[in-house]
């Protein structure tokens, strides 16, 4: 916890040194939501139609802005932290630290998650608000997206982090990043996946990457199937189990990884 | 500009080129299996579009298979932009950061020469391969006749919007000669790029005029496509206008911010 304050006071440190970055990169989201909103204003227009599979024109309007909220809620990148750790040859010094790579790793995900959603998230989210007034959208729906998403960003990290220890054996893992990234986009990230052809669909829907972008979202969304305790806590209960299973694989390959690594210098 | 200066830059850029190629040599697993993902992958963004006309009606005045020839455009044109170009930005704030500038203004180039060829991208080059198989097989599809003039005019345009993106680059090293640390111009400068992976009709009003004139995104894909559809009209000769003196502009505004620059690196 300790080291944890001490992560999340120097991470305010560098917003308040960078304080022009932040601002500057609030300026630029309504950016991408306008070419967003022209997109599905002209497509909905076109195809005369309020609703396109289950989304009014505000819903698919969010879909899409909210991609801005998984990169400040979820998005993480310990598979790069871990591999250049490896490639530089600082792994080696790191492993003498009183406190393991992974714990360390974690710290300053979330570290970046405090920082990102007071600076990043609440505000993009408020500007969003004046931009595209979201008609859909409820107090609960909002508690539920968040809680979720919390979740959703521990599940990221494992997987992210997974990927990582591959460059014990890969050194660049460049490819496997793209993979990673790919995944994140075919579940959801890049189009709802209720677009995707029936087959496609189910081998999506058996992934746990659904849970990463599109399950939270439609939470956000306030969809039908989300009303409703029972959803939000099935949500979580399958997001544990991926999770236990994640926190499992990094455990026992990170075990295997460790004991083959050697190094020379640092 | 003379011949041997356009000879001197593009051995310059031969031999970033052969470096990077050399670096990404040294990880074989990840060189080899990044470049048929990235081709596998360029190739699926155009599954997206099927997906979109297969659930609505798709954009106005863009049938299915002209929007597939959109999207190939979208691939060959950002393919060899990035290939080309890439890194230039991130490359030269870097070596504006660090002080090595200085070394490569040492060049036997002149300056904005040997800026302008350190970008070479290799990831990107799939891109390429994958615009260039697609462009064939929507061509195919057409069932186009195309005429010498057209392919003519249709060169001519990417040439154009080859130009036009060298002048958003040089405008942004310009730039970050004044206020250094300008990653988030650079982010900006790609949403603006970006806007040129939508065709025009999507937008609307002022942002249309901006897309097609003032700052005529629309040289990137949008004129090519149309050059090869028969569709360009007199906007056309005007935004390649605009292109044109913005690009001379940017070598202006790089020489007045050069005439600036102090450097005590090296």
């Amino acid at each position: 916890m300790r080291y944890f304050i001490s992560i999340v006071k120097k991470d305010f440190k560098l917003v308040s040194r960078y304080r022009w970055h932040y601002i500057f990169n609030l300026l630029l989201n309504p950016i991408g939501v306008y070419v967003f909103y022209s997109l599905f204003t002209t497509i909905y227009n076109y195809d005369q139609s309020q609703i396109i599979l289950g989304y009014t024109l505000n819903q698919m309007i969010w879909y899409y802005a909210a991609m801005n909220f998984f990169f400040n809620l979820v998005w993480s990148e310990p598979d790069k932290e871990v591999s250049l750790n490896i490639i530089n040859g600082y792994l080696a010094i790191l492993l003498t630290h009183p406190i393991s790579i992974f714990r360390v790793t974690f710290i300053n995900a979330l570290s970046n998650r405090v920082t990102n959603i007071l600076f990043g998230f609440l505000p993009t989210f408020l500007i969003y608000w004046l931009l595209v007034y979201p008609d859909f959208l409820t107090w609960i729906g909002f508690a539920k997206y968040v809680v979720i998403s919390m979740f959703s960003f521990i599940l990221f990290f494992l997987f992210s982090f997974l990927i990582g220890i591959a460059s014990f054996k890969l050194q660049s893992i460049a490819t496997l990043q793209s993979v990673k990234h790919a995944l994140v986009l075919m579940s959801g990230v890049c189009i709802p996946f209720d677009f995707f052809p029936g087959i496609l669909q189910s081998i999506i829907k058996a992934l746990p990457f659904k849970y990463i972008y599109y399950i939270p979202i439609q939470f956000f969304l306030n969809k039908p199937e989300t009303h409703g305790l029972s959803a939000f806590y099935n949500t979580i209960f399958i997001q544990l189990i991926w999770i236990g299973i994640f926190f499992g694989l990094t455990v026992i390959t990170w075990k295997i990884a460790i004991k083959r690594y050697y190094s020379v210098g640092g | 500009m003379s011949l041997s200066y356009l000879y001197d830059c593009l051995r310059l850029f031969g031999i970033h080129c052969k470096i990077r190629l050399a670096r990404s040599m040294e990880f074989r697993i990840d060189f080899i299996t990044g470049f048929i993902f990235s081709f596998s992958s360029s190739l699926g963004t155009i599954l997206l579009q099927f997906m979109i006309y297969t659930n609505t009606s798709g954009y106005p005045g863009w049938t299915f298979d002209q929007i597939l020839l959109f999207q190939a455009m979208v691939l060959l044109i950002t393919g060899i932009r990035d290939t080309i170009f890439g890194n230039v930005r991130i490359v030269f704030e870097n070596e504006l950061k660090s002080g090595n500038l200085d070394q490569i203004l040492l060049f036997p180039v002149p300056s904005l020469g040997s800026v302008m060829v350190m970008g070479f991208q290799f990831n990107s080059l799939p891109m390429v391969f994958a615009g260039l198989f697609s462009l064939g097989y929507s061509i195919y599809r057409l069932q186009m006749t195309l005429q010498w003039w057209n392919w003519g005019l249709f060169l001519l345009l990417v040439v154009v919007g080859i130009i036009f993106h060298m002048a958003i680059i040089i405008i942004h090293c310009s730039l970050a000669f004044r206020f250094i640390n300008i990653e988030k111009m650079r982010e900006l400068g790609d949403r603006l790029i970006s806007f040129g992976s939508y065709p025009a009709e999507i937008f609307s009003g002022l942002t249309r005029m901006a897309y097609l004139i003032f700052v005529p995104i629309a040289t990137f894909i949008y004129f090519p496509v149309q050059a090869l559809l028969g569709r360009l009209n007199l906007i056309c000769l005007i935004g390649v206008g605009f292109s044109l003196a913005t690009f001379f502009g940017a070598i202006k505004f790089w020489d007045s911010q050069f005439k600036k620059y102090t450097g005590a690196g090296g």
